[in-house]
């Protein structure tokens, strides 16, 4: 009797570990060697009931495929399909080992099979085990040479097989947690990348495929592929972003509705696991397929012909391996953002159990987050890039317009044409801008600047119409721009709608915003794209604030307008007040200088009462102040308006000047009240030096330059004081006049302000009952205008306040 | 006391004007005795003096200095500050209309502003014994409203 093979004492613990070792797929093939090794076998081959078979029906309906295999050649093979026709699948159905000693005699066996046609297989064993999901299968032992195997042989294989389906369980789960922290790996890896620097398309690919390798290597698939839905560039469509297919692509792109598994994984939402993608080819079996996946449909977009030939050559005649298929949507909640989907297993297992897709179903959830953070990343970066470049630009278009201003003219066209330019820049998918601006006359919306290439487009006349076209706010035919003139809110469009009746057909999006100059809408402007993408949200934000910006610019452009025009009134206004009171200073001139001849000439002609005289010298003072006040008017016309003051240089002569003095000082006396008492002293001394030097001076500007001089003195000097005036040469070339008094002190601070047009100190505010503050600025530009100087001393210690005017003399 | 003695008060600012209105009041109106304040701080500091002893009449110029210039000015009310002088004849109209003692007084406010607008005081609220009067040069116009106020006066 031959001595009994199978595992020894030992040995099963030697196979529990060797299968616990494994954490690939291809680890099954171990513990399947471990079992043919210990009985001496020449293959080991694990099968499993394929989905859709019946084992109840009469007869028995499915198929069995191979799980797992192990074979002492390597680059053996054997076939993979068994119907339930076979010995294997007996086995199954009966739910107990058969034993085939002699494959030559057997009648259920195919004796074309490469395994004992060419591997010189002579008998097998097959023993029925059950899988932890409850699927079916079977562990078939095969020798080559050698006795069929025993009782006690198949009753051994039944103690390892047993523990197989726990054992098969336990490597898929490594694998599947491994596949978990592969990922995890490469998407935190990514993570961190992308802390340092924001991930472009290129780096969000690279890690989309390296998943894809991953998963690809996991499942031993000739394909793994990532699409992806890129909202930003178009929406619907699932665009191929990552694959381990190395083949030719029939398509890369995927819309909801079309005949595709991808197409339909989008469309339901649903993941999808199929045995044998070429069961689309059997009516039965694609009724059982499209009853499960209701709609479903395959077409080939990877060329799998190619792919049979490259790999599957020798098989063809016993039938291709399964092209399995998985498929997940990555969701993220009810929204599918894309596909991942795993394709045609090159080694065994070549079916993808549902535990591989809930495998796969994970990836699509890592992939769902990762892809949910790219794409906000992206968007936050291409917002941020929006900004960028709007603050940027309106910057610059504010620049601009300052130098718009600086330069008095602004040019409203050329904002509009900026802001365009911004707007396109700023704004992704903006293809077709234009600013409407309103006629208020005939409250409708009319072209103005525009950019984009396709108001180009067309014949003349056609582009002429476009540009032409008119949009009333109120009454006319409605439209978006008359909603936001009407409504000063904006308007976004985000597919294509029946109202838009606007110049371009193909327009898919549309933003509309107000152009706003206070509570007024002026105009709209327009930012179209024909692309499929939406406008992103920002984007709206982007066009109103260029909308404000604009609002601001025309009310800038307004104010320019009125200032402008206001300034031209204002400076018309001036020019005719400055002739007016220059007239009016010469209109009385002629009438105050008569009234004061003829009072002389009365006082001089005629023995008058008392009453009567005083009466005269109170009018001759009033018509002294009133000639001094004509005088000042005349000549603050003329030194407001920057003309020269006519001269008419005369000889300066010391008695004529006293006399004059005295004159003067006689009219302010005149007009003090009897509590004042103010006194006033010429010292005709100093005035003989022009006796030996010569002044030529314009008498008249002389004698009101003094008067107001005098005039302030009386104004602001204390009762029963003097005011002194004084002549001399205080230095070589020098001839001064100078008057002094008594009164409101004059600080050191104050003495140049003293010759600002319009200045009084706040003592002279007090006591001053008329005024407008001229009176030294006045005398200042007289003295200019007479080649001399006005100097103001402050008030000392002894409470004095000294004018002075000087005049270069030369010797006669 | 003699019954045709009036005592009318003067506040005028321009002594020359001051003056003549006192010499032409006092020829035309029987019994007028003018006396005169010079700026809007004799009118404020005398008040108490002339409440006591109220005169018939009262003749305001409308525009007043504050003060004569002195070693030391009397510092400006912030009300004076901020109306000015434009304001002065209004200032003191109003201090004699919120005392019970002088608001009864016909006050007279002699002014150089032609019309109503560019009074100090707008006609929306005038008292019945306020009159405005431009500075004319016919003097019996002035005479002739003074008879009119102190008419008016004796007949109520």
């Amino acid at each position: 009797m031959d001595a009994p093979v199978g595992p020894a004492e030992g040995q099963l613990s030697s196979f529990v570990s060797t299968a616990l070792r494994q954490d690939k797929l291809s680890g099954i093939a171990e513990m399947l060697r471990f079992i043919a090794e210990a009985f001496d076998g020449y293959a080991c081959i694990l099968w499993r009931l394929a989905p859709g078979a019946e084992l109840n029906a009469t007869p028995a309906e499915g198929r069995l495929f191979v799980l797992a295999q192990w074979l002492r050649e390597a680059d053996f093979w054997s076939s993979h399909i068994l119907t339930l026709i076979s010995n294997t699948g007996s086995a199954i159905i009966r739910d107990a080992p058969i034993n085939v000693p002699d494959v030559r005699s057997n009648a259920l066996v195919d004796q074309s099979d490469p395994l004992w046609v060419r591997a010189g297989v002579s008998s097998f064993c097959s023993i029925p085990i059950r899988f932890l999901d409850g699927q079916a299968g079977a562990i078939n032992v095969y020798r080559s040479g050698g006795p069929p195997f025993s009782s006690e042989d198949i009753s051994r294989i039944q103690e390892l097989a047993l523990l197989v389906p726990a054992l098969y369980q336990t490597i898929r789960d490594k694998v599947s947690s491994s596949l978990a922290s592969r990922i995890n790996a490469i998407l935190h890896d990514a993570e961190l990348r992308a802390a340092i620097s924001p991930p472009s398309p290129g780096d969000m690919k690279q890690v989309v495929s390296a998943i894809c390798s991953a998963v690809g290597e996991e499942f031993h698939a000739a394909e793994v592929s990532v699409f992806f839905e890129d909202r930003l560039a178009a929406t619907g469509r699932y665009g191929l972003v990552a694959s381990t297919w190395k083949g030719l692509f029939l398509r890369t792109e995927y819309r909801i509705g079309e005949p595709a598994l991808t197409s339909w994984i989008v469309g339901q939402g649903q993941s999808v696991n199929i045995f044998d993608l070429t069961d689309f080819r059997n009516d039965r079996e694609k009724a059982r397929i499209q009853l499960k996946y209701v709609g479903i449909e395959w077409s080939d977009s990877l060329d799998f012909q190619s792919l049979v030939e490259k790999f599957f050559p020798a098989f063809e005649k016993h039938g291709i391996r399964p092209l399995s298929f998985m498929g997940s949507p990555i969701r993220a909640g009810q929204d599918v953002l894309g596909v991942i989907r795993c394709c045609a297993a090159l080694e065994p297992p070549y079916y993808f159990a549902d535990g591989e897709l809930r495998l796969l179903e994970l990836v699509a959830a890592q992939l769902s987050h990762y892809w949910m953070n790219w794409t906000v990343r992206r968007e936050s970066e291409d917002e941020n890039q929006s900004w960028r470049t709007f603050v940027e630009r309106v910057s610059e278009m504010n620049r601009g317009v300052q130098a718009h201003v600086i330069a008095g003219v602004l040019d409203q066209n050329r904002v509009f044409e900026d802001a365009l330019a911004l707007a396109e820049a700023a704004i992704p998918g903006a293809e077709t801008l234009d600013v409407r601006l309103l006629d208020e006359s005939s409250d409708a919306l009319y072209y103005g600047p525009t950019r984009g290439h396709r108001w180009d487009t067309g014949t003349k006349e056609e582009r002429h119409k476009r540009l032409q076209k008119r949009y009333p706010v109120h009454g006319g035919p409605d439209s978006f721009g008359a909603q936001v003139a009407r409504s000063a809110k904006s308007f976004v469009m985000d597919k294509p709608e029946p109202l838009y009746q606007g110049p371009f057909t193909d327009t898919t999006g549309m933003i509309v915003v107000p152009l706003r100059s206070g509570d007024h809408v002026v105009g709209v402007m327009d930012i179209r794209t024909s692309q499929p993408s939406r406008f992103p949200k920002y984007a709206v934000s982007i066009a109103e604030l260029l909308g404000q910006q604009l609002g601001l610019y025309q009310d800038l452009a307004t104010a320019m307008r009125s200032l402008k025009q206001a300034e031209s009134e204002l400076k018309s206004l001036l020019v005719k007040q400055t002739a007016t009171y220059e007239d009016l200073g010469h209109q009385l001139r002629s009438p105050v200088f008569q009234a004061e001849a003829r009072i002389q000439s009365v006082f001089r002609s005629r023995i008058l009462d008392d009453d009567l005289r005083q009466q005269l010298s109170a009018v001759r003072g009033l018509i002294g102040k009133t000639k001094r006040v004509s005088m000042n008017i005349r000549l603050f016309a003329q030194l407001a308006d920057k003309k020269i003051v006519p001269m008419q240089p005369t000889l300066l002569n010391g008695d004529d000047l006293t006399r004059v003095l005295i004159e003067y000082a006689s009219d302010h006396k005149r007009l003090q009240g009897p509590d004042r008492r103010v006194g006033f002293v010429v010292d005709p001394k100093g005035f003989g030096t022009l006796r030996t030097n010569e002044v030529r001076v314009d008498y008249d500007l002389l004698g009101q330059a003094v008067n107001n001089v005098l005039d302030n003195a009386f104004k602001y000097s204390f009762p029963n004081t003097v005011v002194r005036v004084q002549g001399g040469v205080p230095s070589s070339g020098l001839f001064q006049i100078a008057v002094r008094n008594e009164g409101i002190r004059l600080r050191p601070a104050e003495v140049e302000k003293a010759k600002e047009r319009g200045w009084r100190s706040e003592e002279a505010e007090s006591t001053t009952g008329e005024g407008s503050g001229i009176g030294l600025w006045i005398v200042d530009q007289i003295m200019k205008a007479l080649g001399g100087e006005l100097r103001i001393s402050p008030t000392n210690a002894d409470g004095l306040t000294e004018v002075r005017m000087l005049f270069p003399i030369s010797p006669k | 006391m003699n019954e045709n003695f009036l005592p009318i008060l003067s506040v005028e600012d321009d002594p020359l004007q001051a003056e003549w209105i006192r010499a032409t009041i006092e020829k035309h109106i029987p019994g007028a005795d003018v006396s005169q304040l010079r700026t809007e701080h004799e009118f404020v500091t005398q008040f108490e003096a002339f409440a006591l002893r109220p005169p018939k009449l009262i003749l305001l110029d409308a525009m007043l200095r504050w003060t004569d210039p002195a070693p030391d000015l009397p510092p400006r009310p912030a009300e004076v500050e901020e109306g000015g002088i434009a304001q002065a004849g209004l200032r003191c109209r109003h201090r004699l209309s919120n005392d019970p003692r002088t608001s009864a007084i016909p006050v007279i406010l002699y002014s150089v502003l032609r019309d109503n607008a560019s009074r100090p005081e707008t006609l929306l609220y005038v008292p019945e014994n306020v009159t405005h009067v431009q500075k004319n040069a016919d003097p019996l116009e002035l005479v002739e409203k003074i008879k009119q106020a102190l008419g008016h006066q004796r007949r109520r």
